[in-house]
């Protein structure tokens, strides 16, 4: 009888797995993920996999210092590890002003970025029209920048104000409702709306939750 | 993405989970139905097989043990067979039967506990693997992998060990309950079994046993 017994669970057992191995088929596991309403805002295709907590100003001052150690320890190795190389060789120093400087900064934007988010605010450099942006990162989340177009220094103003604006981008990187945080002057904050819609971000993955996420960006003008 | 899709990424590893998972379920349902049927309530057959015993009726008494066909009654048959023998002869008919009935409860229950250890550790063994291959294809790409290489080989490896404690969780959770649930049909059985021989032992005896108990 036990015999029976056993040959009939072990048939049990192996149809119950068949029915298991058969929903499986159909269980799909939930790989969504929430992502950030306030997001920083990044260039390039680097990764910014690291989204750190809030950063204090410690911290901040500290971290220049431990790079430069960085750099010089991987100077002594023969082989340099490619991403921590770029990383010495392009720290954004943000007193400089110089032009051409700042356009080669934005080239390789990027690991500027990457130093900058340290404090909270990234300032890339002054394009030509006498104007740099910075970008004011509320949050942990991070949107890569696809491509940007800097606003044109509107004829026939001759002010230097910042122009802040708040806006969204959509889940499938193009820029939503644009909201200037301080009032100044309309031309130029035209010109910055405007250019700031052509700006396009790196989608949202498929499996994210598709939201709205906002940031917050400022475009200094100054004369030249 | 489907379970199927991810089991299936675990590696080779998960067949011999799955192969564990199939042994363990089937013990379990052999065990359900195994102490389901030795399951008996023992204080009506003890009343039963005590008022049959009293009468000296011994057939009686047999017919009732084959009757019930549980690990109880069938101890108590092999001892009652012996009954002509003597008193000593029955005990250990009863002994002899009652470990044979106890070892037939706990068969299985070994490899029961065995798959609740082997099975996490099945799964361990796949997650290492598969780091010191997610690592390998991170040298090979000479460190130039992104974080999607890397994370891409450690949760493929992770698998096998969800997996593991998926089967090996519930295979000791059952055998604990197996264990105890035996341990406490063991009780009975020897609550029977000890009840039964000192009726035998009674009725052996004779009401001039019970003279002599009244005289002191």
């Amino acid at each position: 009888m036990n015999d029976r017994v056993r040959k009939n669970s072990y048939i049990a057992s192996f149809l119950i797995h068949v029915v298991i191995i058969a929903l499986f088929a159909f269980i799909h596991l939930p790989v969504n993920f929430e992502e950030e309403d306030y997001v920083t805002v990044g260039f390039g295709t680097g990764t910014f996999a690291g989204s750190r907590g809030p950063v204090t100003k410690n911290e901040v001052k500290e971290e220049p210092k431990k790079q430069k150690e960085e750099s010089k320890k991987e100077e002594k190795k023969v082989e340099l590890p490619k991403t921590s190389a770029e990383d010495s060789d392009n720290i954004v120093k943000r007193t400089d002003k110089k032009k051409e400087e700042t356009k080669k900064e934005i080239d390789n934007n990027r690991d500027g970025i990457e130093e900058n988010k340290l404090s909270g605010t990234e300032a890339i450099g002054e394009g030509l029209g006498g104007f740099g942006f910075e970008l004011d990162f509320g949050g942990k989340g991070i949107r890569k920048i696809y491509s940007y177009i800097l606003p044109e220094y509107p004829e026939g103003v001759s002010k230097e104000i910042d122009v802040k604006l708040k806006f969204t981008i959509l889940p499938d990187g193009t820029v939503g409702k644009i909201i200037p945080l301080i009032k100044a002057d309309a031309k130029l904050e035209m010109a910055a709306i405007n250019s700031l819609r052509q700006w396009r971000f790196e989608p949202l993955p498929p499996n994210a939750k598709q939201t709205e996420q906002t940031a917050i960006i400022t475009f200094p003008y100054r004369l030249q | 993405m489907d379970l199927l899709s991810i089991f299936l990424k675990g590696g080779w590893i998960m067949y011999l989970i799955l192969a564990c998972s199939l042994i363990a379920v089937a013990i379990i349902i052999e065990k359900f139905i195994v102490l389901k049927k030795a399951k008996v309530n023992v204080a009506a057959f003890l009343v039963r097989i005590r008022t049959l015993l009293k009468k000296k009726d011994i057939d009686g008494a047999i017919a009732l043990c084959i009757a019930e066909r549980t690990p109880v009654s069938n101890i108590v048959k092999k001892g009652l067979k012996k009954y002509r023998h003597g008193h000593q002869r029955v005990v250990e008919a009863i002994e002899s039967a009652g470990r044979q009935e106890i070892a037939k409860l706990e068969k299985g229950l070994p490899i029961l506990a065995s798959i609740s250890g082997i099975a996490p550790l099945l799964g361990f063994l796949g997650t290492v693997t598969g780091m010191i291959t997610a690592f390998m294809k991170i040298q090979e790409l000479q460190g130039s992998a992104n974080p999607a290489d890397l994370a891409g080989g450690i949760w493929e490896a992770l698998i096998t060990t969800a997996f593991g404690l998926i089967v090996g969780i519930p295979a000791l959770a059952f055998y604990n309950y197996f264990v105890s649930a035996i341990s406490k049909l063991v009780m009975d059985i020897e609550l029977v079994t000890t009840d039964v021989i000192d009726i035998l032992e009674d009725s052996g005896k004779g009401a001039i046993d019970d003279d002599e108990e009244i005289n002191i």
